[in-house]
This record gives C-alpha cells, sequence and structure tokens, in this order.
C-alpha cells in the first residue's frame, strides 16, 4: 500500500521548523516568523492528511469502510498535500544553498 | 474553500452516485417482490439531493443527499391466485417499478460516477501541475 511510503516521508519532514526557528526567525522576530509559522501549519496539514488517509487504510483494512472513493481521495490529497510540502522544501534548500554559495 | 475543493466537491458527487446505486439496486432487486393486499407492496426507493452551500464562497460545496422518498405503496394489484400470499379473490400486491426507468437511472448513476471520479483524476493533474511549476530549471 502508499500509505507506510507517506509516512516514511513525514517521518523525514518534521525536522523542518528547527531550520528557520534557530536563526532565521531570531535575527528577523520583528518579521513575526511569517514563515516558520506558515512552515509547522503546512506539516500539521501534511500530518493531518497522512492520519485521514491512514485511519481509512485500517477502515479498508479491517471492512468498516463503506464507501471506497473515500480512502482513494484521503489518499490522493495526502500524496498531493506531501509533494507539495517536499517541493517547497527543495525551494527553501535551493535559496539556502544559493545564499550559502555566494562569493564577494 | 481548502486548496482541494474540487476533489472535495467531487468526493461528495462520489457518495451521491454511490447512494443512488445502493438504492437502485435495491429496488431492481425487489422488483418481483409480492406483498399480501393487506399491508402495502414493497415501495421503490428515491434519493431527494440538493447541493451543498459554500457560505458564498463561489464554488459550492459538491451535492448531498437531503431525503429517500418512498413510491406508492398501493403498488400493482395482481391477480395471483397461486401464490401463498394471496387474497380471497388470488389477489396480491406487486411494486410499481418500471424496470426500463431503473435501468436508465442505473446507467446514468454509473455515468455520475465514472465522470466525478474523472474529475478527481484531472483536478489532481491540475494540482501536480501548479506544484511542478519551476521544478525543471
Amino acid at each position: 500500500m502508499t500509505v507506510p511510503a507517506i509516512g516514511a516521508i513525514s517521518a523525514a519532514l518534521p525536522v523542518l521548523p528547527a531550520l528557520p526557528n534557530s536563526g532565521a526567525t531570531a535575527a528577523a522576530s520583528t518579521g513575526g516568523g511569517n514563515f516558520a509559522n506558515l512552515l509547522s501549519k503546512g506539516l500539521n496539514a501534511v500530518q493531518s492528511a497522512q492520519d485521514k488517509a491512514d485511519s481509512l487504510a485500517v477502515k479498508a483494512a479491517t471492512g468498516d469502510l463503506t464507501d471506497i472513493h473515500d480512502y482513494t481521495i484521503a489518499a490522493t490529497q495526502a500524496s498531493l498535500v506531501t509533494e507539495l510540502a517536499t517541493a517547497i522544501r527543495t525551494k527553501g534548500i535551493d535559496a539556502f544553498n544559493q545564499i550559502m554559495g555566494m562569493q564577494a | 474553500m481548502s486548496i482541494f475543493s474540487a476533489i472535495n466537491a467531487s468526493g461528495t458527487g462520489l457518495s451521491t452516485m454511490r447512494s443512488w446505486l445502493d438504492v437502485l439496486a435495491n429496488n431492481i432487486a425487489n422488483v418481483n417482490t409480492v406483498k399480501p393486499t393487506s399491508g402495502p407492496a414493497f415501495q421503490a426507493s428515491y434519493l431527494e439531493v440538493s447541493e451543498i452551500s459554500d457560505n458564498g464562497s463561489g464554488s459550492g460545496g459538491g451535492v448531498e443527499v437531503t431525503d429517500l422518498r418512498k413510491s406508492d405503496p398501493a403498488g400493482r394489484l395482481t391477480y395471483l391466485p397461486s401464490s401463498p400470499l394471496a387474497d380471497a379473490n388470488g389477489y396480491v400486491r406487486l411494486p410499481d417499478i418500471d424496470m426500463g426507468e431503473q435501468m436508465g437511472n442505473l446507467i446514468m448513476a454509473q455515468r455520475g460516477f465514472q465522470a466525478n471520479a474523472a474529475v478527481v483524476d484531472r483536478a489532481r493533474d491540475v494540482y501536480e501541475a501548479a506544484i511542478n511549476i519551476g521544478k525543471n530549471r
């Protein structure tokens, strides 16, 4: 099933919020730490989408699932949200690497 | 409105079409159900559906089943003296179900389900395209 793979990605994701908290938000605290808030909010959305898909997968396995499409839709949303999160993470790391590669 | 409005709306469509399919299956299964004249005939079920309002945000929230209507309890009075359920005059009640209508509705429910499933797939492709913007530099 696809869900364990999604779960594995989510296990790797929660490392992210530590990044902006350590340096960026302390330096730019006047900005309210918006990016960090958005990031953790987004990750919570990823988590809840995956939780929903997971619980529906369990229901499918135990025979309690009444609507097949409930699970497939939840799984689709979970995978889309995860893709979005990884895309944002890649963009963030790209930006970080570009800044680190700057030379006078 | 969430970020997956299209998928959520199609999901409600899928649920409604599935309910319709269930109801039609029960109607067709009971097309020959004989009842005594002392009680009501088998009553075919029909769904009453309406749109889900999205609190004025524009695109709407999908569709939902609001009620389950039953057909005429009188049914069709049929002369069937060989039936053990027949009354003194030999009559029984058969359900007033038009098989052609039910089969037509069945095809509409099937196609409606497939259409909603296709919308989910297309919406997924669209969202994925949005996610992939700027990926191939």
